[in-house]
């Protein structure tokens, strides 16, 4: 039973000339209970907007202005802001890329982890304080203790993480938005925190959205993949098949600009068109080397292919066989 | 009350004959009976009951202390007493508040221009007035409950004599006075440095001689914190340097009980602030309102306060500095005399309050009338002005015209305007007031507008300004001109005794001034006000600034407060 | 460690402090004036005209005012060392004692002025910052301008006016001080106090409105607001205690400000403060009292900024041991 089930999310901006910017288009997809869903897709795709309202945390220029996220059935895009504080850091977590700059310089990691505690649980200082020292062993910070009183700056990037992990996890919540949790590390590191949000996730059974645009991590992580492009949702499919035999052009593209031993590397001609003026018909056609007439004209909808029963979903008129890349 | 000149003032001026006076009230003082017939009854019959006091009031007297006795004034000061040392005045509101309270001088000099007696009864010349004999008033106590006799006179005049001690009044009494001596308990005699007729008027000055008691203070003492006994209607009290001074009544006044309990001087330097005090009734009694709030009481939009205008609080002149590369030409001087219009400058800088002047004598005086006599004034005249300028050898150099801030500042904007008109490339300099001293002490100015007061005698007072051997001491005499005649001028006049002759010697002086053209007398100015809440009853002030003159008509000894 | 950092930003005062001194000795010795002549009753020559040259001579003796600046700068320093600041010449009173009896009124009004600035200036800067474009803004930035354009003296007499002449319900001058009567010191305090304290309050909220609106991009408050905390919890304890830490160092520096005194405020309402003191020392060229208040004002805004320091070291863990 899936714990989230966006639908048709469109994400308006209000542009400071007058206009709007659409930075989420008609997306949809779901996230069972204790699955993976990795989002990827390039920078500006609306991988980030898209987790962003799923948290109701948008800036206050955006607006969602269709669609409806479902969590739990209920749907989100409806709640009032005390409703969604109950929510957020409860039921929903979410931990974000910059781990030197999202933690709260001035007040010790301890306490930003047990205050998560006291809020939610209502729970008083002392038992916080050994609940956050709890979940700091669970993240494998060493000496949970002192950790306690320690700042911010006194830890490096992948501990921050650790600790933002310590606090996103805390009250156990149903499910964890990871957005590029991993991209301002070292590769070491980077894989130490994976393992750590790995292991958490198969322990707590969560639901895990990932975002990334690293699709090796994703391939790793990941239980299912969706590929934004041009804040609208191109590919969504099982993550070995997707990766195998992606079936939309553009997915194919981007595993072919992975840089692989003994491949030629392939970039996406072309680059990102101006969300402020999406291209009619297929957002990818400019880009696409199999475009026709039709793709130019007409926008295609998320849809099952076929053959029908792996769940794989493309927004494409002509999409690829499947198998490896076409000839 | 008048926001000009009034009538009766300058009247009774001329009618007091204030030189006349001069000798006459010093013979007739021996007499006890001051014969100044426009001298006001209440002063007549204070002298009259002087000496009757110490013996005891009257009943109607006590009845009426009784009945108007107590209360506290707070009177809002524009300057504060910088120092409660006797022999230290800073500043004419210093010296005021002083004289007004716990200090008093032998004799005093009243609104009238009469000498009048105080501490002495009376006093007289030999012949050639080369010693001076005063009679002290007996049975005044000193707050301390000491009577005094000849040995505190003499111990006060020898401390303002002696250099060591930094006197206020020693520059004014040290030529004058060669020793002084007791003839008994209550008699001093003064043996001049020759002839000194006018000796009584210079000593009438609270800032040059006030009378405490023997040994009040150490030699060389000029640091105090509490100010000596004195023998005036109030005692020291208290003193706060730059936030007030307090005095109490002090019952034992020679003069009869005053009726106020306590008097605090509150130092509040905005003009503005004593005024709005004034109206919450904060303070009682103030000084140096702005013409602008009189002219709100006169017209009735502000009630229950009195004011009335220090008509003598102080005159301005303009002043040449003779030393100066552009002002050592006569011609240019006087090119830049017929440039100033005097009535103008009033008009501009002073609201037109004010009256012209010609020399440093109150108008409708027997002075203005030799002066008028001797030296016409020079009315402003733009084009004689240019005519004078052009023959000269003035060539544009700009004219270092220097004022203080504040009150000099317009002053400074209407006469550069006016010396421009004709001709003159004018740098208005508006400086600081201890810069504004310094250049003039330094010479670094060509021409500078200045104050004064008036001390009863045109000469006398401004004698300093004048002399050669003062133009070393630059802060006496700033137009720096020397002219060892108009010495010995001043000289003779020292010694004169007949009023006539002293007209005589006043008229030749008053020629050489004008024929010098080292000064060009703006007027008295008429901008500064008392004022005080109206259930505030028996203030009088002097007109010139000074609300005090203890005994003589007014001061703080007779104020009361109606129920 | 907190202790060692606050003795090491103490020791660091000292060269400061005694910079400090050198300057303000030379300088009060550069102002232009004669105080021998003032000492002797001369202003624009006002009433005196006639000074003798032996009592020019005798005074400028006493006041010590023939011998070279260093050794007057020296003796000077050796005494200040030990507290004495000096004696004025104008009265036997130690500079230091008129000091010490002025201080107190200055610092009651700098403080007052502080709470009432910072009880006005911290709601409404944060308020105007959490709702950028509302009224709540809107009155914060005319709070702003108004402090910032309108003269202090002329608002205080405007105050004057409308509380004390019209209204009367609040005196025009003076001071009382709080033991001799609280309720007398209240009233004399209020008007000044808003004077000052509107103009500090306009100081800090044009401050803290700008330094707020940054901290609120910060990317801390978004995962705050991602913890579900409240907005109370959110603006108040994540935002405000790091929006302190810039607004401190301005505070300091404008606490010092007023712990030196406002010459004009304390003129208007006849305030018996230090820089009213030090006003009326500059006319009388009291030079002894000059030196000794701007020494002790200096002293005033170099402690009230290591204090300031000391604070932000308290709220700022990153400074305390580097």
């Amino acid at each position: 039973m899936a714990i989230l089930d966006v639908q048709h999310l469109t994400v308006d901006f209000a542009l400071d000339d007058g206009g709007t910017l659409r930075a989420v288009d008609d997306t949809s997809f779901t996230i069972d209970s204790g699955e993976v869903l990795g989002l990827v897709g390039e920078s500006g795709s609306g991988k980030s907007v898209t987790a962003l309202s799923i948290m109701r945390l948008l800036d206050s220029q955006a607006d969602i202005t269709a669609g409806r996220i479902l969590f739990d059935g209920e749907d989100l895009a409806t709640k009032s802001e005390a409703e969604m504080r109950t929510i957020r850091g409860q039921r929903i977590s979410m931990i974000f890329q910059e781990p030197m700059t999202s933690l709260n310089p001035a007040y010790t990691v301890g306490d930003q982890v047990s205050e998560v505690f006291r809020h939610h649980l209502h729970m008083g200082f002392g038992e916080s304080k050994q609940r956050a020292i709890e979940m700091f062993e669970r993240v494998k910070i060493p000496r949970p203790k002192d950790t306690y009183g320690k700042f911010p700056h006194e830890f490096s990037g992948g501990m921050r993480q650790r600790v933002m992990i310590a606090i996103a996890l805390a009250c156990g919540p149903d499910l964890l938005i990871a957005d590029e949790p991993t991209t301002a590390l070292d590769v070491t590191i980077q894989a130490q925190v994976l393992s750590v949000i790995q292991d958490l996730q198969h322990d707590m059974g969560l639901a895990l959205l990932f975002i990334s645009h690293d699709l090796e991590v994703v391939a790793q992580m990941c239980d299912k993949v969706a590929v934004m492009y041009g804040a609208r949702l191109m590919e969504v499919g099982e993550s070995t098949s997707l990766f195998t035999g992606p079936r939309h052009p553009y997915t194919d593209g981007l595993l072919r600009s992975i840089p692989r031993r003994g491949q030629p590397l392939t970039p996406i001609a072309g680059t990102i068109f101006d969300l402020r003026s999406p291209p009619d018909g297929c957002r990818f056609h400019p880009r696409c080397p199999y475009a026709e007439d039709r793709c130019r004209r007409e926008t295609p909808e998320l849809r099952a292919l076929e053959p029908a029963g792996d769940g794989r979903l493309a927004a494409c008129h002509f999409p690829l066989a499947g198998v490896g890349a076409k000839a | 009350m008048s926001m000009k000149p009034s009538a009766t003032w300058v009247r009774s001026l001329t009618g007091a004959c204030i030189g006349a006076a001069l000798l006459a009230v010093a013979a007739a003082c021996g007499a006890e009976e001051p014969t100044a017939t426009a001298v006001p009854t209440p002063t007549t019959e204070f002298f009259e009951a002087g000496g009757a006091s110490a013996a005891g009031v009257a009943a109607g007297e006590a009845e009426l202390w009784e009945e108007r006795q107590g209360g506290t004034l707070i009177f809002g000061s524009a300057k504060e007493v910088t120092s409660p040392h006797a022999f230290t005045t800073t500043s004419s509101v210093d010296g005021h508040t002083k004289e007004a309270t716990w200090l008093e001088p032998l004799i005093q000099l009243g609104g009238d221009g009469n000498l009048y007696p105080v501490l002495a009864t009376s006093w007289v010349a030999n012949d050639d007035s080369s010693v001076w004999t005063f009679h002290l008033r007996q049975g005044v106590l000193f707050h301390n409950g000491v009577e005094m006799t000849s040995a505190d006179v003499i111990w006060s005049v020898n401390y303002v004599m002696d250099a060591n001690n930094a006197a206020r009044g020693h520059g004014e009494l040290a030529p004058l006075v060669r020793s002084i001596e007791a003839v008994d308990k209550y008699t001093v005699r003064f043996n001049m440095a020759g002839s000194q007729s006018s000796f009584p008027i210079i000593i009438s000055d609270i800032s040059v001689l006030p009378i405490i008691p023997v040994d009040s203070l150490e030699p060389g003492e000029i640091q105090v914190r509490e100010g000596s006994p004195g023998t005036g209607p109030f005692k020291f009290d208290e003193w706060v340097p730059a936030s007030k001074t307090v005095v109490t009544r002090f019952d034992d006044y020679w003069g009869g009980k005053p009726y106020l309990e306590k008097i605090v001087f509150q130092l509040i330097a905005s003009a503005t602030s004593r005024g709005n005090a004034l109206r919450t009734r904060e303070i009682q009694l103030t000084e140096r309102l702005t013409p602008i709030f009189a002219g709100r009481v006169e017209s009735g939009e502000i009630g229950a306060i009195e004011v009335s205008p220090a008509t003598r609080s102080g005159y301005r002149r303009v002043i040449f500095n003779v030393d100066s590369p552009i002002f050592d030409d006569i011609d240019v001087r006087l090119a830049a005399t017929y440039a100033m219009d005097m009535q103008k400058l009033l008009d501009e800088a002073f609201f037109g309050l004010g009256a012209l002047m010609d020399g440093v004598v109150p108008p409708g005086s027997i002075w203005d009338d030799t002066l008028r006599a001797c030296c016409p004034r020079r009315e402003g005249d733009p084009d004689k002005a240019r005519a004078l300028l052009a023959a000269s050898s003035y060539a544009g150099e700009p004219i270092r015209l220097i004022v203080g801030r504040g009150q000099g500042e317009p002053i400074g904007v209407s006469l550069s305007r006016q010396l421009r008109d004709v001709g003159f490339n004018v740098n208005l300099q508006v400086l600081e007031s201890g810069v504004y001293d310094d250049k003039q002490a330094t010479g670094d100015f060509d021409l500078s507008p200045k104050g004064g007061s008036w001390g009863g005698d045109p000469v006398i007072d401004a004698a300093g300004r004048w002399r050669c051997e003062l133009t070393e001491l630059h802060y006496n005499n700033q137009t720096r001109y020397c002219n060892p005649e108009l010495d010995s001028m001043i000289d003779v006049y020292y010694g004169l005794t007949e009023i006539e002759d002293k007209l005589a010697q006043y008229s030749k002086i008053a020629t050489i001034l004008y024929d010098a053209v080292i000064t060009k007398h703006m007027g008295w100015n008429f901008t500064r006000f008392f004022g005080w809440n109206d259930n505030l009853k028996g203030f009088e002030h002097r007109g010139e600034g000074g609300y005090t003159r203890g005994p003589i008509g007014g001061g703080l000894w007779r104020v009361y407060f109606e129920d | 460690m907190l202790i060692r950092y606050s003795l090491r930003r103490l020791l660091e005062t000292i060269p400061t402090l005694f910079i400090i001194s050198v300057i303000v000795f030379s300088l009060v010795l550069l102002i232009p004036g004669d105080r021998v002549l003032v000492m002797l009753g001369y202003s624009g020559g006002d009433i005196a005209d006639v000074i003798s040259k032996e009592v020019y001579a005798a005074m400028e003796i006493r006041l010590g005012v023939n011998d070279p600046i260093p050794l007057q700068y020296a003796r000077w320093l050796g005494r200040a060392l030990q507290g004495d600041l000096g004696t004025s010449p104008l009265h036997a009173i130690p500079v230091m004692d008129i000091i010490l009896a002025r201080l107190p009124a200055t610092i009651y009004l700098a403080l007052a002025s502080i709470i009432l600035g910072t009880l006005v200036a911290i709601p409404l800067g944060v308020a105007a910052a959490v709702k950028q474009n509302t009224w709540v803004d809107h009155l914060a930035n005319g709070v702003v301008l108004f402090g910032l354009v309108t003269p202090g003296f002329w608002v205080a007499l405007m105050l004057v006016l409308l509380f004390g002449v019209y209204l009367g319900w609040l005196p025009t001058f003076g001071y009382t001080a709080p033991q001799d009567d609280f309720v007398e010191f209240l009233r004399h305090i209020t008007l000044p106090t808003i004077v000052l304290g509107l103009d500090f309050a306009a100081n800090v909220i044009r401050f803290i409105r700008t330094d707020f609106i940054e901290q609120m991009r910060e990317d801390y408050v978004r995962t705050a607001r991602a913890k579900g905390l409240s907005e109370r919890l959110v603006i108040w304890k994540h935002i405000f205690k790091n929006s302190m830490l810039a607004t401190v160092t301005v505070l300091g520096f404008d606490i010092s400000r007023l712990m030196g005194g406002s010459t004009i405020i304390e003129s208007i309402f006849a305030y018996p403060g230090i820089s009213f003191l030090l006003l009326q020392s500059i006319f009388n060229r009291d030079f002894a009292t000059v030196q000794g208040v701007v020494i002790f004002i200096a002293l005033m805004v170099v402690f009230m900024n290591y204090l300031a320091d000391i604070l932000y070291a308290l709220l700022n863990p990153r400074i305390r041991y580097e």
